[in-house]
């Protein structure tokens, strides 16, 4: 037994308070910190010495590991439950944009401005002659068809911000990857001893934490059996993005050429997908050129509402919007142009076969429903040369008899369509009057915003309610800290003061025994 | 489960959250004082508002249109009154001029007075509402009649289709057969006797006869085959020979009997093109129907038992006063003055001139071949005439006016009903849009109080820490 054994083993004491109280300092300033976990100093008794015919003396305290208060399944759980947070999240803040282009109910959106529109000609059927009537009726249809051309460009536009935002959101996956990445390989060097590296866990965990918002992702850490090293490993689709310390960026690539529609049994067979937004970019991974495939997340969720065409299984999105409106322009100008058609004008010599309505200018009295649907478009509908150029150009009377300045039968068929319920009636469009047409779009619309802001809603109750579970393991507590401190501040003290004793104790030992004879 | 300070003051931060997303809602209801500001707030009450507020403008517009149909027919009744008063008054002088003990210069008054109240007559014929004639029908920038009383317009349509005999179902190859032209109503096409309804249906036809037909023929189609049978009595009288019909215009007929069933000799009725124009009938959409040897003509690629017919349309100006409703505002100058086309004189007219012709017939100077006896004898049955004719012209404006008034109350009724109606529609739109304030303002105030109650215990609670109390 050594002599300073007393000495040593209060001294060691010592030493561990003040790492406990270290500890204890770092959970305390730490508190605040995102992700932070708390930290607890593993203190152990060391091996006792066994004095014979007396027993076991223990030699001390010390301190075997500094861990982190973590629960790795709750981590998990969070990583699984957050990308469809994002997603629906994302999806709710479009929809909420998309209904405010409608702005309906209220006096600026389509409803309105048909009304006004029907309500001109109904002033108009008491005056089918005279010009400033026709005028006000011109004027109205002009509000009509602009309102059409801009809430379609809106969409339009709605889809090229998103595709933006879609971009800006890959480029934070990367960057995150990539600082992964590096952590990784700082974690690898620092654990080679064996003990964990805590904060620098703590970090990459926040950072997954924000990566898991904008993709789904799957996590694995393994322990590679021949260096008992463990790895991490972060995939998206199959693919791995961060593989240790390697790192697999994803871009974005443009599609400069037209994507057209190959599915031969649609009824947009042919027609270019990304008309309206001719930069619609896709994911790929870079080094491979494939896909990536992303089923959860803000991305997707950006990807579903800016591409989103409601066939099938896939999601109501921007897509399905504008070709509603598309469908609504199209057939509205058929079925008003084939009546038109067939009333007179009131020029001199009255003519019949004289369209109102017209897209980009190719349609004429011998064109069919679907070349309506190829040449008029909700953002181009406008009204026809002719009638843009001359106000007797409306026919409003049936028959071509000259001097008849007040018929108005084809005007009064013209107002009476609105009420016809085969308005609308293509092949794989729903029969009816063009209010039920523009009826049926917010509906579906409406219905959509209501649900992604009910999941959105659960889903982020969930996650929080995952959060807390995890502040509650690894949160720091002021108050638990401040006793422990106390605690540790009494061992020091109590520690210190032993050193003292053993001082004493050394002191007389030493100084002041074997003064016989002195 | 551990606590730590973090969670509390999470708790609490999402619980105010909580309370001031409440709040806010509240707070929209209440400033914009609607239930539902985007439609995903409530889908079916915006499908309804969208419904009900189209039904509102709807309705507003149907209101407008039935008040300027009730304007316009007020001027028409202002004005059929007006001639009203003039027959009155002519009846007045009819029934004095009959007297027999007038001097001729008492008999001078009258008839100045006559021609002054003709002209009158036509000053109301030519009435105006907002600068366009009301009787002229569709054209209404043309007057309807010119100073001399014949009309400056045809008022109602005119069809004109050509019927080939050589498209009948059969004919006796080389027999002479009968056509008969009729005009029948379309929904009942087995009754004859439709257009003896009124005397206002006016058809002209013209006829192309084959290459090769003789005079002769052609007279016989023209004057009848046999005395005191009818024909197409073509009314160019200038016309006595075949070169004739080549050279000049096709010549009309008039037919204005009916049905006119006329002997064709086989050479004509093989390849007849019989034009036909109905320039107005009394029943919108009655069809002008030609028979061949009681067969009807028919296209080639019609049905048999089906009429190759021409349909005639009424000039109506129509108003929409409802989703299918529709009111006939105008009356057409034909209907109270007498049928007749562009140039023609009407009815009306003619018997005033008729009346005023009786007055200037003087006994003092009868015509050769008459004595003065036989003058005035005959001068008193035309005034007698002249008399029954202004009753049925009287007559025939009462039950005019009678129509019309009809339809004007007709307007009224519908133009209370939509007052109700609107009525009716703001409360429900009101009912699905607009939020109650009382509830608003009372779950506004409840939401303001949880929100206050929990900042404060918030703020008591998060604060001290273990560190408040050591020393």
């Amino acid at each position: 037994m050594s002599s300073f054994l007393g000495f040593n083993v209060a001294v060691s004491g010592l030493l561990t308070s003040q790492r406990a109280l270290s500890t204890i300092n770092n959970n305390i300033v730490n508190s605040a910190t995102e992700g932070y976990s708390r930290q607890v100093v593993d203190v152990e008794a060391n091996m006792p010495m066994s004095i014979p015919q007396q027993g076991m003396l223990g030699t001390g305290v010390n301190i075997t590991d500094i861990t982190r208060c973590r629960d790795e399944y709750l981590d998990y759980k969070y990583w699984s439950e957050t990308p469809k947070s994002g997603e629906w999240d994302m999806k709710a803040t479009s929809l909420s944009e998309i209904q405010t282009l409608f702005n309906e109910p209220g006096n600026t959106g389509i409803r309105q401005v048909m009304d006004d529109f029907y309500s001109s000609l109904q002033d108009l059927t008491k005056n089918p002659s005279d010009p400033s009537y026709r005028g006000a009726l011109r004027e109205k249809a002009i509000t009509f068809t602009k309102t059409l051309n801009t809430m379609a460009q809106s969409l339009s536009k709605e889809q090229s911000d998103i595709n933006d935002e879609i971009s800006a959101k890959v480029s934070n996956v990367n960057s995150i990857g990539q600082q992964i990445a590096t952590i990784n390989k700082q974690i690898f060097n620092l654990e080679l001893d064996g003990h964990q590296a805590n904060d620098l866990r703590d970090q990459r965990t926040v950072l997954i934490n924000n990566l898991s918002k904008l993709t789904d992702i799957e996590v694995k850490e393994d322990t590679d059996p021949v260096t008992n090293m463990k790895k991490m490993t972060i995939n998206i689709g199959g693919n791995p993005l961060v593989s240790n310390s390697d790192f697999n960026e994803i871009e974005v690539q443009k599609n400069k050429a037209n994507v057209y529609n190959t599915n031969s049994s649609d009824p947009y067979n042919g027609q270019i997908i990304n008309q309206n937004c001719p930069y619609v970019c896709s994911i790929k991974w870079k080094g491979t050129g494939q896909d990536v495939k992303m089923t959860q997340g803000e991305i997707k969720g950006l990807v579903d509402v800016r591409d989103g065409d409601g066939q099938g299984s896939n999601y109501r999105g921007v897509v399905y919007y504008i070709r509603r409106l598309d469908e609504f322009a199209s057939n509205f100008a058929y079925t008003f142009n084939k009546q038109h058609e067939q009333g007179y004008t009131n020029e001199a010599t009255p003519v019949n076969n004289v369209d109102f309505f017209s897209g980009d200018g190719s349609t004429n009295a011998s064109s069919t429903l679907s070349d309506y649907n190829k040449h008029v478009t909700a953002s181009n509908i406008t009204l026809s040369v002719d009638v843009m150029g001359d106000l007797n150009k409306m026919a409003l009377a049936d028959t071509g008899g000259t001097g008849e300045k007040d018929n108005q039968n084809n005007l009064l068929k013209l107002i009476d369509q609105r009420n016809n319920t085969t308005f609308f009636n293509a092949p794989g469009l729903p029969q009816g009057k063009p209010d039920d047409f523009i009826k049926a779009v917010l509906a579906s619309l409406s219905v959509d915003g209501q649900q992604a802001n009910r999941i959105q809603g659960n889903q982020s109750t969930l996650v929080k309610q995952i959060d807390t579970r995890k502040m509650a393991t690894s949160g720091v507590d002021v108050n638990e800290e401040l006793s422990n401190a106390v605690k540790y501040q009494h061992t020091y003290q109590a520690s210190a003061k032993m050193i003292n004793v053993m001082d004493g104790i050394y002191d007389t030992v030493i100084n002041k025994l074997g003064h016989v004879g002195q | 489960m551990r606590i730590t300070n973090n969670m509390m003051i999470n708790n609490m931060l999402i619980n105010l959250q909580n309370n001031m997303s409440s709040i806010s809602k509240e707070q929209q209801m209440y400033a914009t004082g609607k239930k539902f500001i985007v439609p995903s707030d409530d889908p079916i009450g915006m499908s309804k508002s969208l419904r009900l507020n189209t039904d509102l403008s709807s309705n507003d517009q149907y209101k407008k249109n039935c008040e300027d149909a009730i304007s316009w027919m007020n001027v028409t009744e202002d004005a059929i009154n007006g001639v009203q008063k003039v027959l009155d008054r002519m009846r007045d002088l009819a029934v004095q001029a009959a007297n027999g003990t007038n001097t001729p210069s008492d008999t001078e008054k009258i008839s100045s007075e006559i021609s002054e109240l003709r002209k009158e007559l036509i000053g109301q014929a030519n009435s105006t509402y907002a600068g366009r004639y009301i009787f002229s029908g569709y054209k209404t920038d043309s007057k309807l009649m010119n100073d001399d009383a014949t009309y400056n317009v045809t008022v109602g349509k005119a069809c004109s289709q050509t019927f080939k005999t050589s498209d009948a179902a059969t004919k006796g190859p080389g027999s002479a057969g009968s056509i008969t032209i009729e005009v029948k109503d379309t929904t009942d096409q087995s009754t004859t006797s439709d257009i003896t309804k009124s005397t206002n249906t006016v058809r002209n036809i013209t006829i192309d006869y084959p290459a090769g037909a003789t005079w002769d023929d052609i007279k016989k189609v023209i004057n009848g085959d046999t005395p005191g049978t009818a024909g197409l009595s073509i009314t160019d009288t200038t016309i006595t020979t075949v070169n004739d019909l080549t050279t000049k215009p096709a010549p009309a007929a008039v037919v204005t009997t009916t049905p006119t069933t006329v002997t064709v000799p086989s050479s004509i009725l093989k390849d007849m093109n019989i034009t036909a124009d109905i320039t107005q009938a009394d029943v919108n959409n009655s069809k002008l129907v030609i028979n061949v040897n009681s067969n009807l003509v028919k296209t080639t690629s019609a049905d048999p038992t089906k009429a190759v017919s021409i349909t005639s349309q009424v000039e109506n100006i129509q108003y929409q006063v409802g989703v299918a409703n529709t009111i006939t505002i105008n009356t057409l100058g034909t209907d109270i003055f007498g049928a007749g086309v562009n140039g023609g004189e009407p009815k009306l007219f003619q018997d005033v001139d008729k009346f005023i012709a009786a007055l200037n017939m003087d006994p003092q100077n009868p015509p050769a071949g008459k004595t003065a006896s036989d003058v005035t004898k005959d001068r008193q049955d035309a005034l007698q005439a002249a008399l029954k004719n202004i009753d049925d012209n009287l007559e025939q404006e009462s039950k005019v006016k009678a129509e019309l008034g009809a339809k004007t109350n007709r307007a009224e009724l519908t133009s209370n009903r939509l007052d109700d109606e609107k009525i009716n529609f703001t409360k429900l739109l009101s009912d699905n849009e607009d939020c109650d304030y009382e509830e608003v303002i009372m779950n506004l105030t409840n939401q303001e109080n949880v929100y206050k109650a929990s900042l404060q215990i918030g703020a008591k609670v998060i604060e001290p820490t273990l560190s408040d109390y050591l020393r």
